[in-house]
């Protein structure tokens, strides 16, 4: 399966763009994240998470849906070509 | 006097060519603060009910906060304050650049404009001089090169505030540019400039702001400007809103634009930076200048597009081609029109086109299909100055459903006479509340709910806590408003009321806690309430068109959700309930007695 992933104000020191694709057999969210950090280093891992848990500048949407609204949160199971969006706290316009 | 402020108002009387100051009561800046605040107490003492927008008693007010022309982030806003043209009622709309800095360096905490001038003219203040510019030979010119005028011909780096055609021919959603590219776009303070014969209004001062704690001052900034980490700003909210279904597309028929989002989202409007531009005194510098590389509009520059511009003159009309927006969003900027009430506009005509309820013949020829970006970069130009098929879209898209019929009121999307913004409440139903309730019509910047339905962890598709959620948002907003300040920057910087009052105390030397600001947001709020049930408005007017009510959206994540009319007024009640109105909107006697409005200090000219 394919999993989309987009950036929005973030990560842009340690991503080479604002989209990637992590392609595996089965992923939760949590699992996406990991195989991130698995190619792009423990760095990355220091920009997502604090004490285990996702950093509260960040928000993270699975098809749209904010995943801190979702009732398996970081354990939600995704399907193919679902897309992730890990993105800064932004203001509107 | 406190710190910070200059308690002072300019007075203007454009009719008489004539000027002088007024004092503001201590008690009066301690109780309103500035900004909104006093923007209320000033409309309530000056503005009476039966005023007509357009008419010559309207007033036209231009306000600072305690902050604006110190170096506290984000204080380099201001304020216009009048009676509106699109909704009758209360109108505050937000700016940047030198305005608000400017007039407090020349004296001032603001300027109110009243009367007619007898033919266009320009209100040229330098500190304690005022002077009247005849302006006959830039009536019609765009705002862009009127704002030229004035800097070359006056100050280089003076504040001014310039009208195009479309304030000129008192279009409802006319704007006020300053800086060239920023605009107090909504509700159409455009046109009451225009209706006043008033073109321009440039100002420089030469004087300073005292500041109670410069030290505090300089360590509070130091600290917070390493939060701001990343630029860009607005044009990031497209990829969020476009994934939770929320981006208005097609005029509201859809909530996701996928066929085109790639080629006006952020990294595309990234593509297209040349620079960065801050507002005065500002460490963001989060607004872009774009170059067109390409094309037929080829080498224009300008700064933006914002999201609000990428969305209602991109994805509500289905423009896929970034230097098309670019050139719509330079032309509403030069002509001086709101680019979200014009995208939604435009949106409704194209609908109507499609459907049939619009002929080619009307639209004097027009193909008026959505993605038909010439029809509307022609169709603007026509609005702006009321000529053709243009002179119909000009009104906004109330009275263009009211002028049809055929149940076009149903998908004519406003409330108030307001067009909405970009963010389509059945995608986070908070919203319903906020464009509902917000006093000058449909509004994102009251506050903004999918900080917390689609940026946190708050269900956006149910009613359960979000008249609260609302109240508390637009409290803070309401802070920011008051003192003045960015309701970008603020929101970033994750401060809340404690913080606003440190700052706040910094400069002008007070002692307010953060519960005194929160209940310094009620009085306000209620106030402003005060004057829309004076100018005639009730529950009635608080409401949101049937297709945001009735139908569901076909994609997203709310797509098949309904938002339905029994759950909208089961919010809208709590709504009135938190903020101690009645069922009818109304405040009750008890809380207007609380705020004792009646036994304060009145403004008179």
């Amino acid at each position: 399966m394919k999993i989309k992933i987009t950036t929005v104000g973030v990560l842009s020191q340690i991503l080479p763009s604002s989209h990637e694709i992590i392609e595996g057999y089965e992923f939760t969210v949590q699992g996406v994240l990991d195989a991130l950090v698995n190619k792009y280093g423990n760095h990355l891992a220091d920009e997502l998470f604090k004490d285990g848990k996702l950093r509260k500048e960040l928000s993270l949407l699975v098809n749209g849906r904010n995943i801190l609204s979702m009732p398996n949160k970081l354990q939600t199971l995704l399907k193919d070509e679902n897309e992730i969006i890990i993105s800064a706290y932004i203001t509107g316009g | 006097m406190l710190y910070g402020y200059k308690g002072k108002l300019l007075h203007v009387d454009l009719g008489h060519e004539t000027s002088n100051t007024l004092t503001i009561p201590e008690e009066i800046l301690k109780k309103y603060i500035g900004g909104r605040g006093l923007g209320a107490k000033l409309y309530w003492d000056l503005i009476p009910p039966e005023t007509d927008p357009l008419g010559q008693n309207n007033v036209f007010m231009v306000l600072t906060g305690p902050l604006s022309g110190t170096m506290a982030p984000g204080a380099g806003k201001h304020l216009i304050v009048t009676k509106s043209p699109a909704s009758g009622g209360w109108l505050e709309s937000y700016s940047s650049g030198r305005v608000a800095s400017e007039l407090k360096f020349a004296g001032y905490d603001g300027l109110i404009i009243t009367s007619k001038a007898k033919h266009p003219i320009s209100v040229i203040i330098k500190d304690d001089k005022v002077k009247f510019s005849d302006a006959r030979d830039l009536w019609g010119k765009g705002a862009f090169e009127t704002e030229t005028y004035y800097r070359e011909n006056f100050e280089p780096e003076c504040g001014t505030l310039s009208i195009g055609p479309a304030g000129e021919n008192l279009l409802p959603f006319a704007c006020v540019g300053s800086d060239y590219f920023r605009k107090a776009g909504r509700g159409g303070a455009g046109a009451i400039m225009g209706s006043k014969n008033l073109k321009n209004i440039a100002i420089k001062g030469t004087g300073g702001i005292r500041c109670a704690d410069i030290g505090a001052l300089s360590s509070f900034i130091l600290k917070y400007r390493k939060k701001i980490r990343h630029r860009h700003m607005t044009p990031m909210t497209l990829s969020i809103t476009n994934a939770a279904g929320m981006l208005p597309t097609r005029n509201f028929s859809r909530g996701q634009f996928n066929k085109g989002i790639g080629t006006i989202d952020k990294d595309a409007v990234i593509d297209a930076k040349i620079a960065s531009r801050a507002c005065y005194a500002c460490f963001a510098g989060c607004a872009n200048i774009t170059q067109v590389k390409e094309g037929i509009f080829k080498d224009l520059i300008l700064e933006g597009p914002e999201y609000e511009t990428l969305a209602m003159l991109g994805a509500n009309l289905e423009i896929d081609y970034l230097p098309a927006i670019m050139k719509a969003n330079y032309l509403c900027d030069d002509l001086g029109m709101d680019t979200i009430s014009a995208g939604v506009a435009i949106g409704f005509a194209m609908e109507c086109y499609e459907q049939g309820l619009l002929s080619k013949e009307q639209t004097g020829g027009l193909e008026l299909k959505f993605g038909n970006y010439i029809a509307v970069v022609d169709l603007l130009k026509l609005m702006a100055h009321n000529e053709g098929f243009g002179a119909f879209c000009a009104q906004g898209v109330k009275e263009m459903s009211k002028k049809l019929g055929k149940k076009t009121e149903e998908f004519a999307i406003h409330s108030k006479g307001l067009e909405f913004p970009a963010y389509d409440p059945r995608a986070g139903w908070g919203s319903a509340i906020t464009y509902s309730v917000t006093p000058r019509g449909a509004c994102h910047r009251r506050a903004w709910p999918p900080s917390v339905e689609i940026l946190g962890g708050v269900n956006p598709f149910t009613i359960e806590g979000k008249a609260e959620i609302v109240r508390r948002l637009m409290n803070d907003r309401c802070i920011l408003h008051t003192l003045i300040l960015c309701d970008m920057l603020g929101p970033r910087m994750r401060l809340g009321m404690d913080d606003w009052a440190k700052i706040l105390n910094i400069v002008i030397g007070s002692n307010y806690t953060g519960k005194d600001l929160n209940e310094r947001t009620e009085i306000i709020e209620t106030l402003i309430r005060r004057i829309n049930v004076r100018e005639g408005f009730t529950a009635k007017d608080d409401i949101l068109p049937k297709r945001i009510l009735e139908e569901s959206l076909p994609d997203g994540p709310g797509a098949g959700k309904i938002i339905g009319e029994e759950n909208f007024l089961k919010m809208r009640s709590e709504y009135y309930f938190f903020r101690g109105w009645d069922n009818k909107g109304m405040p009750s006697q008890e809380l207007l007695n609380k705020y004792k409005y009646d036994v304060e200090p009145k403004i008179i000219i």
